[in-house]
């Protein structure tokens, strides 16, 4: 049932995101979306399999909750805010708004963690915390970078 | 956190050599425009990354295993790099050829036998260990994927075109 749940909001959640209108161009989204990927998969990677500090269910229906959040949710939801922060002008409302999808992956990744999604072995929330800081910062790095070579053709 | 190889042997020798061949698409002249190029190399990458996510890596699946141990090695990041020639060179030689109508079927089932050739080559020299994978599996893997990459191509080109439809 968790399963069936988690889809239908993830689910929602896109079809929500595809049909409002927003200031990035479809390029900064496929950019996002994949360097979101890349960036989430490595760390955990990191963290789940070398160290083994988060361990995943290998339960398959938990198994493919956790998939379904770093394919569509936790992309969707760094997007949906880096959008926003095109909203704004000050630096300081910006990071501000870049801090509000790092507290709510970290509360997410901690839910995971009280559904037993996640098995804790050697696990805190500042590491969750720094996990997203560092994702989310370095991904905003990325997406300025190519946002000024869109500009440059002409395509922003 | 990366833990180097224990045994420098023919799969590390694999990947260095792939990605040593894979620079010479830097001599190419440039046909795509930037923007574009960098989402190509992105999901050249992306794609391998998530299919390993999903059936290889941690899942209860557990396909198939990459180079030594079943540990995230240095050498699995690196892998990332012998993708992105791949996914480059079949976007460049497609807007190269310009194939059409059936041409465009056979384009895409010469790259799945290329695809397939070259991953019986890095299961041979033991890049990919199978653990219930098969090779033939992959026939039908590539079919969709290269699909899915020229469809991806499409869909950009055509967003390109149309600088005047930039709201998403």
């Amino acid at each position: 049932v968790d399963l069936w749940i988690f889809l239908f909001i993830s689910l929602f959640l896109l079809i929500c995101f595809c049909v409002t209108p927003k200031r990035m161009h479809l390029y900064e989204i496929f950019f996002l979306w994949f360097i979101i990927w890349m960036f989430t998969l490595n760390v955990f990677w990191i963290v789940g399999v070398n160290l083994h500090w988060l361990n995943v269910s290998e339960t398959p229906t938990k198994y493919w909750e956790h998939t379904l959040r770093w394919i569509l949710f936790d992309p969707l939801l760094i997007i949906f805010f880096f959008d926003l922060t095109l909203k704004v002008k000050n630096k300081v409302k910006k990071m501000f708004i870049l801090l509000i999808p790092v507290t709510l992956l970290t509360f997410f990744q901690y839910f995971f963690i009280y559904i037993k999604v996640f098995r804790i072995q050697h696990w805190n929330a500042s590491f969750s915390w720094i996990q997203w800081i560092f994702i989310v910062f370095v991904c905003y790095a990325f997406w300025k970078w190519y946002r000024k070579k869109l500009a440059k053709e002409g395509l922003i | 956190m990366l833990p180097l190889p224990k045994h420098f042997d023919e799969n590390e020798w694999c990947i260095i050599i792939c990605i040593i061949l894979g620079l010479f698409i830097l001599k190419l002249p440039n046909r795509l425009p930037t923007s574009i190029t960098v989402l190509i190399v992105l999901l050249s990458m992306s794609i391998p990354k998530v299919l390993d996510q999903i059936i290889a890596a941690i899942s209860p699946y557990d396909l198939y295993r990459i180079t030594d141990t079943n540990k995230y090695e240095l050498f699995d990041l690196l892998l990332d790099l012998v993708y992105i020639p791949f996914g480059y060179m079949c976007i460049y030689l497609y807007d190269l050829l310009h194939p059409r109508n059936i041409q465009i079927a056979v384009y895409i089932l010469c790259w799945t036998l290329f695809a397939v050739g070259f991953e019986f080559i890095l299961v041979k020299m033991h890049v990919f260990n199978y653990q219930g994978w098969e090779l033939v599996y992959s026939f039908s893997s590539y079919l969709v994927t290269i699909t899915t990459f020229l469809s991806f191509y499409k869909i950009l080109l055509y967003w390109s075109k149309n600088k005047d439809a930039n709201v998403t």
